[in-house]
């Protein structure tokens, strides 16, 4: 989303929106959309692996959003409570339908880390997360994508501060494991 | 922080959805508040409506089946209290019975005794 050149302060600017958007605006709740949809969308693709799923997840998160306006108090609750319902409403889906994971073990096993492009380095990385357990993957997914800490993340998905430390940990350990078995013995 | 975790921030970098998805999300919510009437509409009936509902054969069925059990339940707890009086009054009557059998007994037993003392102080005068 570009903002006005004229604004001085992003977080001005999206509280101004807010303002607007609580008020009825509809371009102003748009511009709302088009700022928060990468994180949002994002947060179920990495959830589910299933861009279709995670765009009618994401449209929906936004519509619970529009219907629920006055609740919010700040851009940075704004942020907060998307980040909650996508993660409680991923939770739930996947409850309700099979999710389906990537077997790493499927997965073809190239000569080492180095031989291969970034973009499959990254891809396959991703496709090691979403075959971790559902709460680990949220987990991991609002530490790296989000870049929030334990403490942020232990408020989001409602659980306590050393399981989401101890999500961590193991999450990592799998990863490393995982990764080294499908690309080489590299150090990573 | 360890390599992995700069790959995983790499990785897991959020990506856009697909380039409409704002005109879809805001067509869905031009469309929410006729939603929200039909639903409110449905969920809310008119005084009119919920009488005339009431009056359905279903309704008035329901209605009759409720009186019905109601009628059946007063008649049950009369007739259980009818018979329970009754009861009651017949071991009264059985208990002032057995009471008198008692009295008359005793009665019987105090005349044989003062036949029995009086002949025991006339042996004794003998």
């Amino acid at each position: 989303m570009q903002w006005p050149k004229s604004a001085a302060n992003p977080v001005d600017v999206i509280d101004d929106t807010l303002a607007r958007a609580k008020n009825g605006d509809q371009a102003a709740f748009a511009d709302l959309v088009r700022v928060h949809q990468a994180m949002v969308f994002s947060l179920a693709h990495r959830f589910f692996r299933d861009r279709a799923f995670a765009e009618d997840l994401a449209q929906e998160v936004f519509l619970h959003l529009y219907q629920n306006l006055a609740a919010i108090e700040s851009p940075s609750h704004l942020k907060f409570w998307l980040r909650k319902v996508t993660s409680h409403r991923c939770i739930d889906y996947s409850r309700r339908r099979k999710v389906q994971t990537v077997s790493v073990d499927e997965a073809p096993e190239p000569m080492s880390i180095f031989d291969l492009p970034d973009a499959m380095m990254h891809s396959t990385l991703r496709r090691i997360v979403a075959t971790l357990p559902e709460k680990p993957r949220l987990v991991v997914t609002l530490r790296y994508q989000e870049d929030l800490d334990p403490t942020e993340i232990a408020k989001i998905l409602e659980m306590p501060l050393n399981t989401v430390k101890s999500h961590l940990r193991r999450s990592l350990a799998i990863l490393r494991e995982k990764i080294t078995r499908c690309l080489g013995e590299i150090e990573v | 922080m360890s390599r992995i975790e700069d790959e995983l921030r790499v990785a897991l970098r959020p990506e856009e959805p697909a380039p409409d998805f704002t005109n879809r999300v805001m067509a869905r919510i031009s469309a929410l508040p006729l939603e929200r009437e039909e639903e409110q509409s449905k969920k809310q009936p008119g005084w009119r409506e919920r009488l005339a509902e009431f009056f359905q054969p279903v309704r008035i069925k329901w209605a009759v089946a409720g009186a019905m059990l109601s009628l059946l339940m007063i008649a049950t707890i009369g007739t259980y209290r009818h018979y329970e009086r009754q009861r009651m009054t017949a071991e009264l009557a059985e208990g002032e019975r057995a009471k008198e059998q008692v009295m008359l007994a005793m009665k019987i037993a105090s005349a044989k005794l003062n036949v029995a003392q009086r002949k025991v102080q006339d042996n004794a005068e003998k």
